[in-house]
């Protein structure tokens, strides 16, 4: 009695908990976590935006057109004397809440699918599995432009066609463990113990295959930030006057030898959510599965 | 009436299924158990043993309904098993419980210890938060572990620890008959005596009826009152746990306590113990199952199936030539008392 009691005060010492081990192993990451602070403030100055921007994100000013960056101007000034500065905090906040709604649509009936298919199997696991197959089978902006020709561009169309363009990503990556999980001696005790089928699914599958999804939700935030940047710059994304950093980039791209920035900084603005994404990604992915190689 | 009655039960699996398989016809059945039959009365211990791959398992999972049998009935106490629903199922789910072999996997990893004991007492019954922590703590310590181990996580506890927690996990319904699908494969030997007599202390105060599938035959003549052979998916023999082990009709239970290590000083090394490799229950001989293997084996035997025979109440086995085999084992017995005697007279 007196050992287990031993080895017991042991293991307090040794392991203080699974989320320690986790910060530490994320936080050896120097590249991720450069990415999480990045991150954190991109987030800060989108939601201090109203506070930040000197101007307001529509406001025109005749007198400014197209200047440099100045004091005044930090990031110059659009052919309709906009502050890009302001446009870029504000063209934020849009990008941000239609990637992250079309993600988490895209994380929350992807999981629901692929977690059903992989726990019951048969033909319910074909059925969806090849509906996936022919999602996947166009590539993602295609799919993305055909679906904005049908509901037509809004901000909320364009996180529902995110969602539904990604659902299929989380479908097999929820699908694969899954399978694996089912097999699991724990996932059928609890079915012999008469837990019923959605509660198995939701509280036992469900936090038991959060770690890799969350590595897929980061790695799609950066490409959704992406698709939605390329929407607006093919003109079926967000719709002027609103500010969209896909749209600056493809205003000043016509402009660009005698007003470079405005492509610069919006160019720039598009690039910085992306490496803090992926790189957070990477991060958690090497974190979650240590089996991997580090380089 | 017995408590669980397993009638003519099979279950086939359909390998390498799909869509395009059954257009090629390359589809292929493999009979995991093939007409199984036995009995299990209240308060008593059926111990199925055989080699990996017997269907031992199968049984098991078809009892508890993760399977649906191909053929054949289960009833427990008189009521066929898969045709239960609503509050019956649910009953049946609470006095049937199962204990799985590894005892890493079989708890949520992502549970405390005392959530994952108190979640079947949150679906069946109506016991308040308070209630369920106290019955937590009761059956943490009938199980011999601490009531704090209810707050530790399942990668924190050993194997013999987890296992207790599975066993309490099963405990706390109060069911009426618990399968032990091979309990203390996946532990330390120490910690199997431990396990074991907390399994016979258990089935006395709580009269459990146990199935207790193994492999090792040193458990099973431990723990069980009947004792079923199963091989490549059928019942070869089965009878009182003490018979069989001190006279064993079928060639196969001959083969396996043979190939039991005998840690007797000086006790002769048997060399009858099985040889071969289980066959494929894809593709099983003709005729028995067992003849590819057997020294018995006539030519009769690789054409008629024997069938399961009846004895006497308590005893039957399967085999063209158990007279055979029980007389064999009378030479060597008498062979034995010979030489031994002898041996005295040299010293």
């Amino acid at each position: 009695m007196s050992t287990e009691t031993d080895t017991q005060t042991d293991i307090e010492i040794d392991e203080p908990g699974p989320f320690h081990e986790f910060y530490e192993a994320f936080s050896e990451n120097r590249i991720a976590v450069f990415g999480l602070g990045l991150l954190a403030f991109l987030i800060i100055i989108t939601l201090l935006a109203d506070f930040i921007a000197p101007y307001s994100a529509t406001a025109q000013n005749y007198d400014a057109v197209l200047e440099g960056p100045s004091m005044d101007h930090p990031m110059g000034t659009d052919e309709l004397g906009r502050d890009i500065f302001s446009r870029v905090l504000f063209g934020y906040r849009i990008i941000f809440s239609i990637t992250v709604g079309g993600v988490m649509m895209a994380f929350t009936m992807g999981t629901l699918l692929g977690l059903a298919a992989g726990y019951y199997g048969g033909w319910l696991d074909e059925f969806l599995m090849r509906g996936v197959d022919v999602l996947m089978s166009f590539p993602s902006l295609i799919l993305a432009l055909a679906l904005i020709a049908a509901i037509g561009p809004s901000r909320w169309g364009i996180a529902l066609v995110l969602g539904i363009a990604y659902t299929p990503i989380f479908a097999r990556v929820a699908r694969s463990e899954s399978v694996s999980l089912s097999n699991e001696a724990f996932i059928r005790s609890l079915e012999v113990r008469g837990v019923s089928t959605p509660r198995i699914l939701i509280a036992h599958m469900f936090p038991n295959v959060l770690g890799p999804l969350i590595v897929t939700v980061t790695l799609q935030l950066a490409f959704g930030i992406l698709t939605t940047a390329t929407l607006s710059f093919l003109g079926v994304g967000v719709q002027p006057p609103s500010p969209s950093l896909g749209l600056m980039l493809a205003d000043g791209k016509d402009i660009i030898g005698r007003a470079w920035w405005m492509s610069l900084f919006p160019g720039v603005a598009i690039m910085l959510p992306v490496i803090a994404f992926n790189t957070i990604g990477d991060g958690l992915r090497d974190t979650f599965d240590p089996k991997q190689v580090r380089n | 009436m017995a408590l669980l009655e397993v009638d003519g039960l099979s279950k086939h699996f359909v390998v390498n299924g799909g869509v395009v398989p059954r257009l090629l016809g390359t589809r292929k059945e493999l009979q995991a158990i093939r007409n199984v039959s036995f009995e299990i009365e209240a308060g008593q211990t059926l111990g199925l043993v055989g080699e990996s791959g017997a269907g031992k398992s199968t049984v098991g999972n078809v009892i508890t309904r993760i399977y649906e049998p191909t053929n054949g009935t289960v009833r427990y106490n008189g009521a066929n098993v898969h045709e239960l629903s609503g509050s019956d199922l649910q009953a049946y789910r609470q006095s049937v419980q199962m204990v799985f072999q590894d005892p890493y996997t079989s708890l949520d990893p992502r549970y405390k210890i005392g959530r994952t004991i108190a979640e079947p007492l949150k679906i069946h019954t109506d016991l308040s938060k308070a209630e369920r922590k106290e019955r937590v703590s009761e059956l943490l310590e009938t199980v011999n572990l601490e009531p704090e181990h209810r707050d530790r996580y399942p990668h924190e506890l050993s194997g013999g620890q987890l296992q207790r927690v599975s066993i309490a996990t099963a405990l706390a319904l109060d069911p009426e008959f618990i399968i032990l699908d091979e309990p203390v494969s996946a532990l330390d030997v120490s910690v199997q005596a431990r396990i074991l007599n907390l399994l016979m202390e258990l089935q006395e105060e709580y009269e459990l009826s146990y199935l207790f599938i193994s492999h090792n035959l040193g458990v099973i003549k431990h723990l069980c009152d009947h004792v079923a052979v199963m091989y490549l998916g059928e019942i070869v023999e089965q009878a009182p746990t003490g018979e069989l082990f001190e006279n064993p009709h079928h060639p196969y239970t001959e083969g396996l306590l043979n190939s039991v290590p005998q840690p007797q000083p000086g006790g002769s090394k048997s060399t009858d113990g099985l040889t071969g490799e289980i066959p494929s229950a894809l593709n099983p001989p003709a005729g028995c199952s067992f003849h590819p293997r057997c020294s018995y084996a006539t030519d009769q035997c690789s054409v008629d199936a024997p069938p399961l025979e009846t004895l006497d109440s308590e005893r039957k086995v399967a085999c063209h030539h158990w007279d055979a085999v029980v007389a064999d084992q009378a030479d060597e017995r008498s062979e034995l008392t010979h030489s031994s005697v002898q041996n005295d007279g040299t010293k």
